[in-house]
């Protein structure tokens, strides 16, 4: 079946279902009858939907079947009071994938088990849920739970491995299943070196837009190791700003997510924030790389965006940096409020702290920002270091001052 | 002198325990720390797939003897399943700590009556309100160390609290109007002593002993034997006075927090 047969299945059952009024008024003018759903120009009229829009409507008005036919409720955005957005599950969906053969007993960081079982239906594959709260006792249970696999953020996947090594064999991992924040190079490739005998596959998905959309393909391009391919009942657009379709290997723009199954939010074009590259239009295979507005600061004369300090990082091939959080602070120079953006490189055990502040001229020329910036205001003279790194062992509890400036979606 | 108080113990599953007792010439003592340490295996040709796998405490802390063990994941959760043929079909939500890993046992037992599964882990307790404001929750079901927040960020909404005590915890004193109640845990998720909403209600804090355990009791202290044999002759660190007297509810035994 086609794109567009699944798509006036779902589309049929949302406007004639009596629950269904969020898809009445959403499709109301637009996708009125007579609509075929059978042209790409005709697709192109579903409307963009972004996660404020959803979040507009209140949960229980976005299913279109009686409320206790919903399995569970999950919201996005847990960690913070605000924005949150509850989407409506109504049966999980199961996604066999050929990657789940491998791995039968799973830690998994930041997803509940119920979700796990989307990806992983076969119920005699045992899970462990953790969240980053207290990794000691996590690697303690998950080593006598005798994991062979692990489903985490890259960073949590970094962050539990020291302390999962003094307690088990690392190569004892077989795969590593990375959601929720997009992986980094710098991330996937600390990642290979920690646990080399493990699969390392990405899974992407959208709580809006039904859960799991894309995976990475058997054999991802060596250019592009992260690249992934949606699964088949998941459509997906790369737009740019005025939401034109972009058709090229290489175009970047906006991600847009529609899902052809029933179970939750069908037939959105749900504008997922993310920004994102064709590697390959036909496959299709394409790679998140951003956020479509990242913060920027201005720092040492230039302007900084999260994933240029990424870049930067990966081209420096210093092996022992696994990882890096930044954090922009206002710092007062010269009786001037200044921002200073602080990088720290989450290092392997052989890391010298004393290169800290040579790697941080390194970055500042890879940035094209002066690392150090020499003031003068009447009588004060001095040096503001604009940007600043300093060095940490790897292994402790990250993922949270990455806030500042950080593109992690936070599913 | 000790006394059964769980008429029901079928005799073979009393002789076992007795002999299990006899054997080790000691009963487990876990009067110390907060961790109530189990451990059991999975019934020789069980099926994996029914299973879900449980801490077997309370305070990840207790890293020595903390481990997963195995519980059916139907096994029922007696108090949710009463609340809710109480109260009917509403929404109810756990608040729980990760690592306890009884999201699938909670979800299982509102299943069973076509309730969604909604869960909030204590670390992000700040998004609870942002649930209040979107669906209609008459229950939260949480560890009773976080009631105090929750009425903090909950101040115009007043739900039922179904709190989880450790074996260890001290309960609370009972606000009248009984919409807070509390359930002793053996480990997360195994309800052991519970309070019915005339309990709930009374000042004074006594629970029900749970009718899936053997009981017996013996100078202040309680015993419990699975009759499934996973743990045997366990005895709870609290103390606790027994009354036989026959409540609203039906049962017969209370037990009181001996002073
Ligand atoms: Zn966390
Ligand atoms: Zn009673």
């Amino acid at each position: 079946m086609n794109k567009f047969d699944r798509a006036r299945g779902v589309f049929k059952s949302c406007m004639e279902n009596e629950y269904s009024s969020f898809y009445r008024n959403l499709y109301a003018g637009r996708l009125a009858a007579g609509y075929s759903l059978d042209t790409e120009r005709e697709w192109q009229r579903i409307p963009l939907l972004s996660k404020a829009d959803i979040i507009a409507v209140p949960c229980l008005k976005r299913i279109f079947v009686p409320y206790q036919r919903i399995d569970e409720v999950w919201s996005t955005s847990g960690t913070t009071a605000s924005g949150i957005c509850t989407v409506p599950r109504i049966e999980l969906r199961h996604i066999p994938l050929e990657s789940n053969a491998v791995g039968r007993t799973y830690l998994c960081f930041h997803l509940s088990a119920n979700r796990q079982r989307m990806y992983l239906p076969d119920p005699s594959v045992k899970i462990m849920v953790a969240d980053r709260g207290n990794l000691e006792a996590t690697a303690a249970l998950a080593a006598r739970f005798g994991i062979d696999a692990i489903a985490a953020p890259a960073s949590a996947a970094i962050a539990i491995a020291p302390h999962l090594r003094a307690r088990m064999d690392l190569a004892n991992i077989r795969k590593i299943q990375l959601i929720h924040e997009r992986c980094t190079l710098l991330q996937l490739r600390a990642l290979e070196g920690l646990y080399p005998q493990a699969r390392i596959v990405s899974y992407y998905a959208v709580t809006e837009g039904g859960g799991m959309i894309a995976i990475s393909p058997e054999n991802p391009p060596t250019e592009h190791p992260l690249a992934v391919n949606p699964l088949p009942d998941a459509y997906v657009e790369i737009i740019d700003g005025d939401g034109t379709v972009l058709g090229s290997d290489g175009d970047v723009g906006e991600l847009v997510v529609t899902t052809l199954d029933e179970k939750v939010l069908p037939l959105i074009r749900y504008t997922t924030g993310d920004r994102a590259r064709i590697v390959v239009r036909d496959q299709p295979l394409f790679e998140v790389i951003g956020r479509v507005a990242e913060e920027r600061v201005k720092i040492g004369g230039g302007e900084v965006v999260l994933s240029e300090v990424e870049r930067v990082l990966s081209e420096l091939k210093h092996p022992e940096i696994m990882d890096f959080e930044a954090v922009v602070t206002e710092e007062d120079a010269a009786g001037i409020p200044t921002p200073k953006l602080t990088i720290t490189l989450l290092c392997s055990e052989d890391a010298d702290a004393s290169r800290a502040s040579e790697i941080a001229s390194h970055i500042a020329e890879g940035l094209r920002v002066t690392a150090d910036k020499t003031y003068a205001d009447g009588e004060r003279k001095g040096v503001f270091a604009p940007l600043q790194c300093i060095i940490e062992r790897y292994g402790g509890d990250t993922g949270r001052k990455r806030r500042f400036l950080t593109d992690a979606r936070g599913t | 002198m000790r006394m059964y108080i769980s008429p029901r113990a079928p005799k073979e599953v009393l002789d076992y325990a007795q002999a299990e007792a006899n054997d080790s010439g000691r009963h487990a003592n876990h009067a110390e720390g907060s961790c109530f340490p189990l451990s059991w295996n999975l019934p020789p040709g069980a099926d994996l797939g029914e299973y879900e796998w449980v801490l077997n405490g309370f305070d990840t802390k207790d890293l020595p003897s903390i481990n997963l063990v195995p519980v059916r994941r139907d096994e029922p959760w007696e108090t949710i399943d009463a609340h809710l043929n109480r109260f009917g079909a509403e929404y109810l939500l756990g608040i729980m700590p990760t690592l306890w890993q009884l999201e699938v046992r909670f979800h299982a037992a509102l299943r069973r009556s076509g309730i969604p599964v909604m869960m909030v882990p204590p670390i992000n307790l700040a998004s609870v309100p942002s649930l209040f404001a979107q669906f209609p929750i008459h229950t939260v079901l949480t560890p009773l160390r976080y009631l105090p927040e929750l009425r903090t960020l909950l101040p115009s909404r007043d739900p039922h609290y179904m709190t989880i005590l450790g074996p260890s915890d001290a309960p609370i004193e009972c606000s009248p109007g009984g919409k807070v109640s509390q359930e002793v845990h053996l480990v997360p998720g195994m309800v052991a002593l519970f309070q019915c909403e005339t309990l709930a209600a009374r000042p004074t804090t006594g629970f029900h002993p749970s009718d899936r355990f053997i009981w017996e009791w013996e100078n202040d202290r309680l015993y419990v034997t699975d009759p499934a044999a996973r743990f045997t002759r366990l005895m709870l660190p609290r103390h606790y006075t027994m009354r036989e007297e026959t409540c609203d509810c039906g049962r017969t035994l209370t037990l009181t927090e001996a002073v």
